[in-house]
């Protein structure tokens, strides 16, 4: 049998394949109570995101804020200072969102 | 056309702040994106996962679609993306992620014979190729995507979707005739 026949062969067989598990996926459909808790879940997400993105937006203001002082003041004490409090709020920010993803994830499982 | 129509406005809606409208989408478009995943993992339980993580992404990444092609297109893109990547990390534990497979295929299995259905083997040969060369074969030949259509959903070039719906097809060729001859 040449190349063509044999992918034509091979094609046709896929495709009847395929048919069958669309059959056979037909009853998975979503009520709407799924939905309803799924659109909650999502919005949880969102939420959550917003929050990493506030944090990372904070950090940066922070940081950059500190650049600033360093070049307004030039003192390299205050710099130091500045650039310990920046880490140490980066750090308090990364450590209540760990906080807050495990108590989450502790939920899930319960 | 009309349900094309209506998607677009959904979307508008909800990005505008509507929630009830994505409840819409997710009711119209998972079935949909369950039985694409279905056919690539023969999985259940996974195809449901993957299909929710790709509704999520759709929900947080909507302002992101350009509205260029159809709504269930672009479903259909960023479900491929997930499944690689669900592929990608698994393949760290392959035998039991095949041990697992097969368990599940076995429940499809089951389903199949209580229609008094039986998988071909060329069926059976195609899940067993690389991702890489599953994805385009199904979106080409069941779907009906042209190569360019794929290469943007998949964002590879054209020249290689081509390449791996070829090799692809070659393998299965093989196969069969591997087991013929044996």
């Amino acid at each position: 049998m040449d190349k063509k026949k044999q992918n034509a062969s091979i094609v046709s067989d896929l495709q009847r394949d395929w048919q069958k598990i669309d059959q056979l996926a037909e009853d998975s459909f979503v009520n709407e109570h799924a939905i309803a808790q799924e659109m909650e879940r999502f919005q949880q997400k969102r939420k959550r995101r917003f929050y990493k993105e506030l944090a990372a937006f904070i950090a940066t203001a922070l940081l950059l804020l500190s650049l600033l002082g360093f070049l307004l003041v030039r003192t390299q004490l205050f710099f130091i200072i500045l650039q310990i409090g920046t880490l140490l709020a980066g750090l308090i920010i990364l450590f209540w969102l760990y906080r807050k993803e495990t108590e989450r994830e502790r939920q899930w499982e319960k | 056309m009309k349900n094309s129509l209506e998607d677009e406005q959904l979307i508008l809606a909800f990005i505008q702040g509507d929630e009830e409208a994505f409840s819409k989408l997710y009711q119209r478009h998972y079935p949909f994106v369950y039985k694409y995943l279905m056919k690539l993992t023969m999985q259940e339980q996974r195809s449901e996962d993957l299909a929710q993580e790709t509704m999520l992404k759709a929900y947080l990444k909507i302002t992101t679609f350009k509205g260029d092609s159809r709504f269930s297109t672009w479903l259909i893109s960023i479900a491929s993306n997930i499944y690689l990547d669900s592929q990608r990390k698994e393949g760290k534990d392959k035998k039991k992620l095949s041990q697992l497979g097969n368990m599940l295929s076995r429940q499809l299995n089951w389903n199949a014979n209580m229609q008094g259905w039986e998988w071909s083997d060329h069926f059976i040969e195609f899940n067993q190729l690389d991702p890489k060369l599953k994805l385009p074969i199904l979106l080409k030949h069941y779907y009906g995507y042209q190569y360019d259509e794929i290469a943007k959903l998949l964002n590879i070039r054209e020249g290689t979707v081509k390449t791996r719906v070829h090799h692809g097809l070659k393998r299965l060729r093989k196969e069969w005739r591997v087991d013929e001859d044996g």
